[in-house]
């Protein structure tokens, strides 16, 4: 890109910051009135979906692995990167702090750490790879879903001989408990709120994203930030990874691949409606995602169109977010 | 020393190629035999096929990862069409009008909505995942007694016909992409979107063009797909995204060109092939075979990279 290009785009960026401003609101109003009008729907037409079983068991529960995984595709975000490894991660660490778990005979916190560890070591490995390498994020997270997948078949037929490794009774029925679940994601949510919007490194991180030149410019360790935000991620996805373990109860091979859509969809439409990538905007995402999906649930849908549901739903906010481009382009 | 490098960079991949292929004889003592090495070919056919497709929308400088979508969707579409009782070449052609149609879409997204293609093509994947299963119920369809596999694995003069096939195409796509004004057009839009439009060419045409032309190859892709496994499986689509991305890629680092082109997905098809098919003589286990993809493809990536290692971000 030339000089003048870059320059172009500099001012673009800028004319999108101001277009922003001013439609962050509507688009944030809008958010919360079609979450309402969604919410008081499924509330009068679905027959059970405002009762405090389903809420906290079918709706909240589902949604905060989603979140934990999501939030860490959102620092990624941030800084202008992608992660396609993240639910290869989650099974990964999941799979390795069961394994850890069995063999050693370990309590919890242990086995957070175990998972946290590995982790954040396969995202410290994208992140070099990409922030040190200069290879595009989309190629080396790809690899490294397969690597994920391998090492997890390796960890597997090496602890048991089978794909799949059960867990003690009193570990897993943490993972049934409202308050483990939904406080551990709370915790998680916050450490990371504080991390990327009140701290001088989360101010960092997102001036990566937004100018990478002018990051560079104002001495910014441009490529250390882009690095940390696949290690944060790493470890976020094996919170997750974790979570998901003990609410199945066992960890297996391939856990978590479901949520790899849900890490695409959840930090977008944040985005999409408080008009930047942030952990509110995600667990707003998450919300809403999952209760279009419960309430659906109850009245009928069949499993199979939830897929279809997703998928739908992505595309359309892409479909958004790329009409608003044009007409913020248009109003210069 | 700018010399050497360029050298380690053009010939990494012939020099991968050998070395394997010569290790390969050494130690697996029915690797080197005629109907193993046939084998090898067909194996590397459909994925060379597929990577054709995609290199070609590389060439206009987007990306489509709903292949991985749209190859399980359209083996479904055609297994159940000719179970149905429809008549082969019909259900032939409603399936190539599938990848049409969602190739034509995808390119409406991308040039009249100016929606990046990376993300929307990764959305459109996980819709198409999800229309396949509504479609199917998540079940594999199963073509025995349905189709003839002699008309495309049967031998012609000794080489099976597939890999024919996939070298005609290779013929044809050469021609058109590297030989032909129309190919030149194709990648002056790819590299230079700028250029393009002050010599008068017009870019959304020529990129409709290249998806389009995917999306033709990654339905044939489907068909054989289908028809080598007789039956649309549940995975034909997702085992396919990391092969396929690793051949396009690797395929820009042979021949120093660093452009997606033809040749090179041959050869890195070629090489694919040749790993898949060694692993399995070799007794390695299964999952073994992505990892060392996943590791061949950073490993192309990174030496063509040297030297030139801007960070690079994803535009939303």
């Amino acid at each position: 890109m030339t000089q003048t290009n870059r320059i172009m785009d500099t001012l673009q960026d800028n004319s999108k910051e101001g277009f922003n401003l001013k439609s962050k609101n509507i688009s944030l109003i809008a958010g919360i009135v079609v979450f309402a009008l969604v919410f008081i729907f499924f509330s009068i037409q679905a027959q059970g979906f405002f009762t405090r079983v389903n809420l906290i068991k079918n709706l909240l529960m589902p949604a905060c692995i989603a979140t934990v995984i999501s939030l860490g595709m959102t620092t990624v975000m941030v800084a202008g990167g992608i992660d396609l490894s993240i639910s290869s991660i989650s099974g990964l660490a999941g799979l390795s702090a069961a394994a850890v778990s069995v063999v050693f005979d370990l309590p919890f916190l242990p086995m957070l750490f175990a998972a946290i560890l590995v982790g954040a070591l396969i995202g410290a490995l994208n992140g070099a790879l990409v922030s040190y390498g200069g290879i595009s994020p989309f190629v080396v997270t790809l690899s490294v879903v397969f690597l994920a997948q391998g090492l997890q078949y390796l960890i597997a037929l090496s602890v048991t001989s089978g794909t799949y490794l059960m867990l003690p009774r009193e570990i897993t029925n943490l993972g049934s408990k409202p308050w483990f679940v939904i406080g551990l994601t709370a915790i998680f949510a916050l450490l990371l709120y504080v991390f990327l919007d009140r701290t001088i490194f989360g101010r960092y991180t997102r001036a990566v994203g937004e100018n990478i030149e002018a990051a560079r410019f104002s001495g910014i360790p441009v490529r250390l930030y882009y690095w940390l935000t696949f290690v944060i991620c790493g470890a976020y996805c094996a919170v997750g990874g974790i979570m998901l373990t003990f609410s199945e109860g066992m960890a297996r091979v391939g856990s978590g691949e479901s949520y790899l859509i849900d890490a695409f969809l959840l930090p977008i439409l944040g985005n999409t409606i408080f008009g930047r990538f942030s952990v509110e905007g995600t667990v707003f995402g998450a919300l809403f995602m999952y209760m279009i999906i419960n309430g659906l649930f109850i009245l009928g849908t069949p499993p199979e169109f939830i897929r279809i549901i997703k998928g739908g739903l992505l595309l359309a906010i892409i479909l958004v977010s790329g009409v608003q481009k044009i007409i913020s382009q248009e109003g210069n | 020393m700018n010399n050497t490098k360029s050298v380690i960079q053009k010939y990494t991949v012939f020099g991968i190629l050998i070395a394997l292929f010569i290790m390969f004889s050494v130690f697996s003592s029915s690797f080197m035999t005629v109907s193993n090495l046939m084998n090898l070919l067909v194996q590397s056919s459909i994925l060379g096929i597929v990577g054709f497709g995609l290199a070609i929308v590389m060439i206009v400088g987007e990306i489509d990862l709903a292949f991985a979508g749209v190859i399980p969707l359209e083996g479904a579409i055609f297994a159940k069409l000719l179970t149905s009782g429809t008549p082969f070449w019909g259900s032939l052609i409603i399936t190539l009008a599938v990848g049409l149609l969602v190739s034509a879409l995808i390119s409406l997204l991308v040039t009249k909505l100016k929606l990046v293609s990376f993300v929307s093509t990764i959305a459109m994947m996980f819709l198409l995942q999800g229309v396949w299963y509504a479609y199917t119920g998540g079940k594999n369809i199963y073509l025995e007694e349905y189709l003839n596999r002699e008309m495309i694995f049967g031998t012609f003069g000794g080489v099976p016909k597939i890999v024919i096939f996939f070298a005609l195409t290779f013929v044809i796509l050469y021609f058109l992409t590297e030989q032909t004004s129309f190919g030149i057009h194709l990648r002056v839009i790819g590299e230079d979107p700028e250029s393009a439009r002050t010599m008068g060419l017009n870019p959304n045409f020529y990129k409709l063009a290249g998806f389009m032309l995917g999306g033709l190859i990654f339905a044939v892709g489907a068909f054989l797909q289908t028809a080598r496994m007789s039956g649309a499986l549940a995975t034909a689509g997702s085992d396919m995204l990391l092969p396929v991305m690793t051949v396009t890629f690797v395929g820009q680092t042979v021949l120093g060109m660093g452009r997606p082109n033809i040749p090179g997905v041959l050869l890195a098809a070629l090489l694919l092939g040749m790993i898949n098919n060694a692993f399995v003589l070799l007794r390695l286990p299964f999952w073994s075979v992505p990892m060392i993809e996943g590791v061949i493809l950073i490993l192309a990536i990174y030496l063509t990279n040297i030297g030139k290692c801007d960070v690079i971000q994803i535009s939303m």
